[in-house]
């Protein structure tokens, strides 16, 4: 009996070594796993093992429709999620259960339907426990393979391991909540890092294509137009419409006044000189009234005010424009003398009016300019001109009529038009500008003897089969007074020869605008285009013998 | 314990030894499952678990040699166990292993009694 004391002591102790090793395994699982339905998986086989069960089940439940998160079962034929399913059952989880403590099955008055599924299992007995107050969940065996009740000791390693069970559990799901904020995060990190790469390649694609039109912009304009105008393009979206508009433009268009003739007597390089030289004064002197030099054409320039940025100054300055360039003819004619070239007169025309501005070409050529019959006005306005002139039209006149000091208004009888054309000869700019060219100090000092002129009219370019005899009776460097018979209009271009005695040419051809009609004689005053020298006019001046006339 | 496990399987006549060695939980049991649900298919009604001297089983492990017995029991299929230490066969005998799968001292041993 002794023995069997001993014996049964000793097999007690063994029995209580194992649950230790137990304990002790189920710390280690418990502190390895993150998942609930492996904790639950591993901690009720653990129990099962250490109890001697043939079958067993470890649930545990949520909230939410379909509450029922994890479930382990072993050895139960039935399929206990559906069995423990709310939804079956028609009811939820049972309140007033004895949480952390045994309840055992195999008898009547089974108040719970989760006791009641259980039972229909063939387990014995479960502990139901709570998890961070939001999961409910149980822990369920079934007899012993030995048959023996579940002693108080087994009750108390059951309820420490289900205290462990739901620290583990606590933890898993806490876990797993924490994971999921992480792929929620991460995915909202990966969606945000998509949007933004998207918006980067888009921004990139705009910048692209705003680097390419802002080079188209300094392409087409940059050179002709001032920094402030393309910084206004650049940054306007409205500033500029490259495709074609109507648009009320003041242009101005200059001529240097009988240079071609002059050209023929020098040679390429001093031609070239010459016209760079003007040329490069007079962009420097344009750009910063934010004109656009919309071309050179030989020796002419054209010059839009109002295109492509429109202002509501335009017309004031590009009449102060004019001034500043005929005011800067003073520092080409220098350079000019300086190099023992000729000086040079300009003309100036400006007019406002309706063009049609924009891309005029094709696509293999293509440059910004403007169409309409007011750039051939500002054209024909400007043929009017004699050197250092700048001669406008009425209705650039009616922009800027306020600010605008004027020698004199005039009409011509143009070719083509209906009415006379009615000019202005432009002597200054008030306002902001306050620019007025030199005055005209230049006097007529009559001949010692009259000089025959023979002429005829130029019509544009060509000249008339007429031929008309005349007399220069009065001259200057720059102008003469000539009597005929026959006076040609005002603004006629005139190609002259003055005669010696004998009918031969004094001077080569002498080109010429008409500026005014004589009131009490058959004559005019003519504009010479290109100055007379010195000695010419001495000679002319003072030459003792008569012409054929005269005689 | 290191989470390692060892399972072969052999046959000598109509038996089926499963070789087990090295540490048995519930996780790693899933080997000796594997291979006795294996030997079933092939139509195997007598198998022998033959562990190595220095296995452990923990309380998981357990209850996989549990199942395995009681599907013995159920599937009128011979169960028997070889190779247990002393201790485990104490412990397979606390919680009612033996009424299901008979432990024998060695491997002979048990053929013979098949």
């Amino acid at each position: 009996m002794i023995e069997d004391l001993a014996d049964g002591s000793q097999l007690e102790l063994e029995r209580r070594i194992f649950h230790l090793k137990t304990l002790n395994d189920v710390s280690q699982v418990t502190g390895a796993l993150r998942d609930p339905q492996a904790i639950l998986k591993n901690l009720l086989m653990m129990m099962m093992g250490t109890f001697g069960v043939r079958r067993g089940a470890a649930f545990l439940f949520g909230t939410g429709e379909f509450p029922l998160k994890f479930i382990a079962q072993r050895g139960v034929v039935t399929d206990l999620a559906t069995l423990l399913d709310p939804r079956q059952n028609g009811a939820g989880w049972p309140t007033n259960l004895p949480i952390g403590e045994v309840v055992t099955l195999n008898r009547d008055g089974l108040a719970d339907p989760v006791s009641h599924a259980l039972a229909s299992c063939q387990l014995q007995l479960w502990v139901p426990f709570v998890v961070n107050d939001l999961h409910y969940g149980g822990i369920a065996l079934s007899e012993k393979l030995l048959g023996e009740v579940y002693s108080p000791e087994d009750y108390e390693l059951l309820g420490t391991i289900v205290n462990q069970l739901t620290v583990a559990l606590d933890n898993a799901l806490a876990y797993r909540e924490i994971e999921e904020l992480n792929r929620g995060l991460e995915e909202k990190v990966r969606q945000r890092t998509e949007e933004l790469r998207v918006q980067h390649t888009r921004l990139q694609e705009a910048h692209g294509q705003l680097e390419l039109r802002n080079r188209f912009i300094e392409n087409a304009f940059g050179r002709y137009v001032s920094d402030e105008v393309v910084s206004s393009l650049l940054e306007s979206r409205e500033g500029l419409q490259l495709g074609g508009e109507k648009r009320r433009t003041t242009i101005l268009m200059s001529d240097l006044r009988g240079f071609t003739s002059m050209a023929e007597k020098l040679s390429p390089e001093q031609v070239l000189t010459i016209v760079n030289r003007y040329l490069g004064v007079m962009v420097d002197v344009i750009l910063p009234y934010q004109g656009t030099i919309n071309e050179f054409i030989g020796d002419a320039i054209l010059v839009l005010f109002g295109a492509p940025v429109t202002r509501d100054d335009d017309a004031q300055r590009a009449v102060a424009c004019a001034i500043a360039m005929q005011q800067a003819m003073a520092t080409v004619n220098a350079q000019n003398r300086e190099e023992g070239l000729p000086a040079v007169e300009m003309g100036i025309g400006i007019h406002t009016g309706e063009v049609v501005v924009g891309n005029l070409g094709s696509q293999r050529r293509m440059k910004y300019g403007i169409v309409g019959s007011a750039a051939n006005m500002t054209s024909r306005v400007e043929s009017y001109t004699v050197g250092g002139q700048i001669l406008i039209s009425e209705a650039t006149w009616t922009e800027a009529a306020e600010v605008l000091h004027v020698a004199r208004r005039f009409q011509v009888e143009a070719k083509g038009l209906e009415q006379p054309l009615v000019l202005f000869d432009v002597r200054g700019v008030g306002g902001e500008h306050n620019l007025f060219l030199p005055e005209q100090s230049e006097a007529l000092a009559p001949l010692v003897n009259a000089v025959h002129v023979r002429y005829s009219v130029l019509e544009g370019k060509h000249l008339s089969d007429a031929e008309f005899a005349g007399r220069l009776v009065k001259a200057s460097a720059t102008t003469g007074e000539v009597l005929t018979d026959h006076p040609p209009l005002l603004m006629s271009n005139l190609r002259m020869q003055l005669l010696d005695a004998n009918g031969s040419p004094l001077l080569g051809h002498v080109y010429g605008k008409v500026l005014e009609q004589l009131a009490d004689r058959p004559g005019v005053v003519v504009r010479f285009s290109s100055a007379l020298p010195e000695d010419v006019l001495s000679t002319l001046l003072h030459r003792e013998s008569a012409s054929l006339l005269d005689a | 314990m290191n989470q390692s496990l060892e399972v072969a399987v052999r046959k000598q006549g109509e038996v089926a030894l499963i070789d087990i060695k090295g540490d048995v939980t519930a996780v790693t049991g899933e080997h000796i499952e594997r291979a006795y649900q294996q030997v079933c298919g092939e139509g195997v009604n007598k198998v022998l678990l033959c562990f190595d001297s220095g296995s452990y089983i923990n309380s998981g492990g357990i209850a996989i040699i549990i199942g395995i017995a009681a599907d013995g029991k159920e599937t009128a299929r011979i169960i028997r166990i070889t190779g247990l230490s002393p201790h485990f066969q104490k412990i397979f005998s606390m919680v009612g292993l033996t009424k299901y799968a008979e432990i024998f001292p060695s491997e002979q041993a048990a053929l013979a009694q098949f």
